[in-house]
């Protein structure tokens, strides 16, 4: 590994410069990761989109001016893309991780990467992190139960429930996607002769974890920020269609398009900025920046020798 | 800066003169405290002016201000709200004093302190920086069309666009917002390690750190605790496998409890007046009195 040919500037930050240096990283690399942010979102957008619009325009909030439905439509959409979010932001994970140590690499190569661990991904990013039984819930509760009260109080009971075990889980251990995908880190290692020397996901995990209170301070602020984020986006939304065609209040135009949009893209930069978080873990836990500097004056003081030793 | 750059929040400046500076950049999250405490000093005062002019009496003493109180009131807050950025910066050199507690100042883009003509513009064109502003009658249907709410997007959209982190009203003046670089002093640290202590005396008294290598061991030594310790020895390696032979201990020495030692010989020099002399290695050569002074001028980042 080659510290000192990184595309981000290998040193040891605050949570403050993180969250700065995400936007650069989101202004300099954006265009070359939004086609694989575009790839792992749309059909997740779509899915969601199928699974809840039927209580937008069926149920007809629309019509009748229903809040608790719109309510609940937009915090189960905005659940949805929470639990989903590690998984369809995968791609973008592996390609951060190419551009960081200079790696080009195609489509398909990133989709390799992925496929290759495709066991781990899914069982711990779709199942143990709550992406597939999450979507199975909501699709449940939305589309199979009929009584309409029952499933609002069940659904909305452990929906809840879900979401707080995953924010509990990624809270404290939010680096899966880096440990799985750039990592290549397996959830089980199969073959015997193999298992002394490859790491698993949970024991990689249990050490990179290791600063749980500060992961669960960066996680708490970070989502205080992205809130906010989702906040002046939206509203830049309205303002905006309000601007084009002057509708200025939140229409079925937000609920259906602008609001998974700006989640979505919520998801992207809370992608990026978790890559920036890890390797900031890492360059601390590592000593990465330390390394460089050491190698640095090990070089300065063997020129100020040579120098010396010609006077 | 090239596209092939590291990328890092830093603003390189040259001068005429052909002299580098490298600011470190802040951008919307790092500002964004200094904001809120700059926001808490102007509430503070608006509740003290109206405090003063509703309780104090003087509406009674004269009476002419019962009248006009509410509009002298209003004009006070108008004042010292449009002013008040304008105000700091240019008395504090760049700096409001929510900027001054956060560590930021504001400079002009090629270095120079900001003048009061470029204060004026960044300041009145926050307002610009605040847009869209945002009703509430855009989330509820009820409320008034009042549209009060400021939004930051366009502040934030000008800092993800440019990449000195600017806003608008920076952009207008030709100003950024930097870290304000304070003096580095070597950093306090407990090694009251046994090992450590018996190896300080065993450097060779002429073994003197540069300035820059002072300064990388005391980042080493200060961030060791929290690498693992087979990994501390690789990294402390890599510089004690160059310098042992002139440090003169054994070369089965642990080059981690080195670095330790050779950091805590510098600082009880320093702070405890633990004279070392002769003859220093390295080009620079700082005697002990030069220590603290010469670390301070030493440039960022090496």
């Amino acid at each position: 590994m080659h510290l000192d040919k990184t595309a981000i500037a290998i040193t040891q930050r605050n949570l403050d410069e993180l969250l700065d240096l995400s936007l650069a990283v989101l202004r300099r690399y954006g265009p070359q990761l939004l086609l694989a942010a575009l790839l792992g979102a749309v059909p997740f957008a779509i899915l969601n989109g199928l699974l809840l619009s039927s209580s937008v325009v069926m149920k007809g909030y629309l019509l009748d001016q229903d809040r608790w439905l719109r309510f609940r439509f937009l915090l189960w959409m905005a659940a949805l893309v929470y639990a989903q979010a590690p998984l369809a932001m995968a791609g973008v994970t592996v390609k951060l991780g190419n551009i960081m140590f200079g790696i080009q690499s195609s489509k398909q190569q990133t989709l390799k990467a992925i496929g290759k661990q495709w066991f781990s991904v899914v069982g711990v990013l779709a199942i143990l992190r709550g992406a597939i039984p999450l979507t199975a819930l909501v699709a449940a509760v939305e589309n199979l139960i009929l009584n309409r009260d029952f499933a609002d109080a069940v659904g909305s009971f452990w929906i809840s429930m879900i979401v707080l075990i995953i924010a509990a889980i990624r809270s404290v251990r939010p680096f899966a996607p880096e440990i799985l995908l750039l990592e290549k880190c397996p959830m089980f290692v199969f073959k015997r002769k193999e298992r002394g020397n490859q790491m698993r996901f949970g024991q990689r995990s249990k050490r990179l974890h290791q600063a749980g209170g500060e992961l669960f301070q960066a996680t708490f602020f970070s989502g205080i920020v992205a809130a906010m984020f989702l906040m002046v986006l939206n509203l830049t939304f309205i303002f905006l269609v309000g601007s084009l065609v002057g509708a200025w209040e939140w229409g079925w135009w937000m609920d259906l398009f602008f609001y998974p949009l700006a989640l979505w893209f919520i998801a992207f930069w809370g992608t990026i900025l978790r890559f920036l978080v890890y390797m900031n873990t890492r360059i601390r836990g590592e000593g990465w920046e330390l390394e460089l500097k050491l190698k640095a004056e090990a070089i300065r003081f063997q020129e100020t020798e040579a120098r010396n030793r010609v006077e | 800066m090239s596209a092939d750059a590291a990328l890092d929040l830093n603003a390189i400046v040259i001068t005429p003169e052909n002299i580098q500076f490298e600011y470190r950049l802040a951008g919307p999250f790092r500002r964004l405290p200094a904001f809120l405490l700059d926001l808490m000093v102007r509430a503070a005062v608006l509740v003290a002016l109206i405090i003063f002019f509703f309780c104090s009496g003087i509406t009674r003493l004269l009476p002419g201000l019962d009248v006009f109180g509410g509009i002298l009131l209003a004009l006070s807050y108008f004042f010292f709200d449009w002013f008040y950025g304008l105000f700091f910066e240019t008395l504090w050199n760049g700096q409001t004093p929510g900027k001054r507690i956060s560590g930021l100042r504001v400079l002009s883009t090629d270095g120079r302190p900001i003048s009061a003509y470029q204060a004026t513009i960044r300041n009145f064109l926050r307002l610009g920086d605040f847009a869209p502003f945002a009703s509430l009658q855009m989330l509820i249907a009820e409320a008034p069309p009042v549209y009060w709410m400021p939004t930051g997007g366009v502040a934030i959209l000008c800092m993800f666009l440019t990449r000195r982190l600017q806003r608008l009203g920076d952009l207008a003046a030709g100003t950024m917002v930097v870290i304000d670089e304070r003096k580095w002093v070597p950093p306090k640290l407990k090694l009251n390690e046994p090992a450590i202590n018996a190896l300080v005396p065993a450097i060779a008294p002429n073994f003197r750190m540069s300035r820059t290598m002072l300064r990388t061991v005391a980042m080493y030594v200060e961030r060791r605790s929290r690498v693992l310790p087979q990994r501390r020895r690789e990294l402390a390696a890599i510089l004690t496998k160059e310098i042992i032979d002139k440090v003169g201990v054994a070369a089965t020495t642990d080059p981690d409890l080195l670095l330790c030692a050779l950091y805590k010989r510098e600082y009880d020099a320093q702070w405890k007046g633990n004279a070392i002399s002769d003859k220093p290695i390295g080009s620079d050569k700082p005697t002990g009195k030069e220590f603290g002074s010469t670390l301070a001028s030493a440039p960022r980042g090496n």
